[in-house]
């Protein structure tokens, strides 16, 4: 079958062509190969080496995981959701070693535009930067719905899928988190 | 960035990597289900029990204990039971939510359903006499024991004209007489009493009589009643 033709197929059977032939499973993971590094790399702000040693480990999870995927869920939030937990058992192994701040992902500033009373302020600075000091600032729970949400652009039922908490859930976090990102955006602002 | 998705086909043919099969996942739900549904059944025999000894419970002699009615609620909460309830309807939160799909609840939502299972089966328990027999059953198990003592509390107060025992001798229609819960022997003036579930022949029944101390080792029953603990037939 042509690359072509792998591009119409949805997801559901490309994982049922997957399990019947292996080879075919190349053109799922192809899919979000670069949608789970950089979710990786947000998540866990770990340079590239890293993001692609814990995505290999994600893959080969998906892949022994398969026939636990139940079709009635989309199968990126499933995905998603080994990634995520990929990536805590990852920050749990490394917690203890330094991090350094990722500043390069552009999207960060889609994020920050969200925040709209402080979008003037930032724009004049560097709102990559300062917007990933702030994310990183975040308690955990709050990071993760605050990334799927506005750099993930997932929506409600796929964050309460991807993380298994209610979506109702889901929308009190995200309130919360951009409460507390606008406070801390704030701190920032006053002492620069 | 490196082809992670080659490399890992590669590695999947080169070490002849197999999908863990399908049995396995529908297993693991299996079990998560069964434990699940064996949480609420254990939590609704608890609630059942509860029911079964606070409606037991000998709400009608009070007046008669130090402290009344609250003292004898203090001393009537069947806490082991109540502990176990609580524990198994966390157990079933816990395996609801690792069902397929429980994430999708919110928390009070999937205690409520918990609880209302529990409840079910607990009164469909209770109704079918099911802790009747267990307690029968059970006399000296550790939870019961509690209860034990709380008869024995309430029913070897003498003063308070509330005594249980076993009769062991029907002397004339008037009197009899009984060994309490602790071995004691009491002349009971049954003239003026009330007897339910007398029978033919008293003696070897256990009894609870409400009355009067006379003197010692002697009272005056107002009511008799058969021992609850030993009045169910299997």
């Amino acid at each position: 079958m042509e690359d072509t033709d792998f591009a119409k197929i949805g997801d559901n059977e490309l994982v049922e062509l997957s399990l019947k032939d292996n080879d075919n499973f190349y053109y799922l993971l192809h899919r979000y190969e670069k949608k789970l590094f950089y979710y990786i790399k947000r998540l866990l702000n770990i340079d590239d080496h890293l993001a692609e040693d814990v995505l290999q480990e994600v893959f080969l999870k998906v892949y022994l995981n398969l026939n636990d995927f139940n079709p009635d869920y989309k199968f990126s939030s499933w995905i998603y959701r080994i990634a995520h937990n990929e990536s805590i058992s990852h920050y749990r192994k490394t917690k203890n070693q330094s991090k350094d701040i990722n500043i390069d992902d552009p999207k960060y500033i889609d994020l920050l535009k969200e925040t709209k009373c402080f979008r003037e302020e930032y724009e004049k600075k560097e709102l990559g930067r300062d917007v990933s000091q702030v994310i990183e600032t975040l308690p955990e729970k709050y990071k993760d719905v605050i990334i799927l949400r506005f750099l993930e652009e997932k929506d409600y039922e796929e964050i309460s899928d991807i993380l298994k908490i209610p979506e109702g859930t889901v929308a009190t976090l995200l309130n919360r988190g951009k409460k507390i990102f606008k406070e801390r955006a704030k701190e920032l602002i006053d002492l620069t | 960035m490196k082809d992670i998705s080659k490399d890992l086909i590669k590695k999947i043919k080169a070490e002849h990597i197999k999908p863990t099969p399908k049995w396995h996942f529908l297993l693991r739900k299996s079990i998560i289900f069964t434990l699940f549904a064996l949480s609420v059944i254990v939590g609704g025999f608890s609630i059942s029990v509860i029911i079964f000894l606070t409606k037991n419970q000998y709400w009608d002699v009070s007046p008669r204990i130090g402290g009344g009615f609250f003292h004898l609620l203090l001393l009537s909460i069947p806490y082991f039971w109540i502990i176990l309830t609580f524990l198994f309807i966390f157990l079933a939160y816990h395996y609801f939510k690792n069902t397929s799909g429980g994430h999708k609840f919110e928390l009070w939502h999937v205690i409520t359903l918990c609880i209302s299972l529990s409840f079910l089966i607990g009164s469909l328990a209770y109704i079918a006499g099911g802790p009747r027999r267990f307690n029968h059953f059970s006399q000296q198990a550790p939870p019961f024991m509690h209860q034990l003592m709380m008869e024995d509390n309430v029913w070897s107060r003498p003063d308070d004209g509330l005594l249980a025992g076993v009769v062991i001798e029907q002397t004339s229609d008037d009197l009899i007489t009984i060994k309490d819960l602790k071995n004691n022997i009491w002349t009971v003036d049954i003239s003026s009493s009330i007897w339910m579930g007398k029978g033919n022949n008293p003696v070897g029944k256990r009894v609870q009589i409400i009355g009067r101390k006379v003197s010692d080792q002697k009272i005056e029953a107002f009511e008799i009643r058969p021992d609850r603990k030993f009045e169910f037939d299997f």
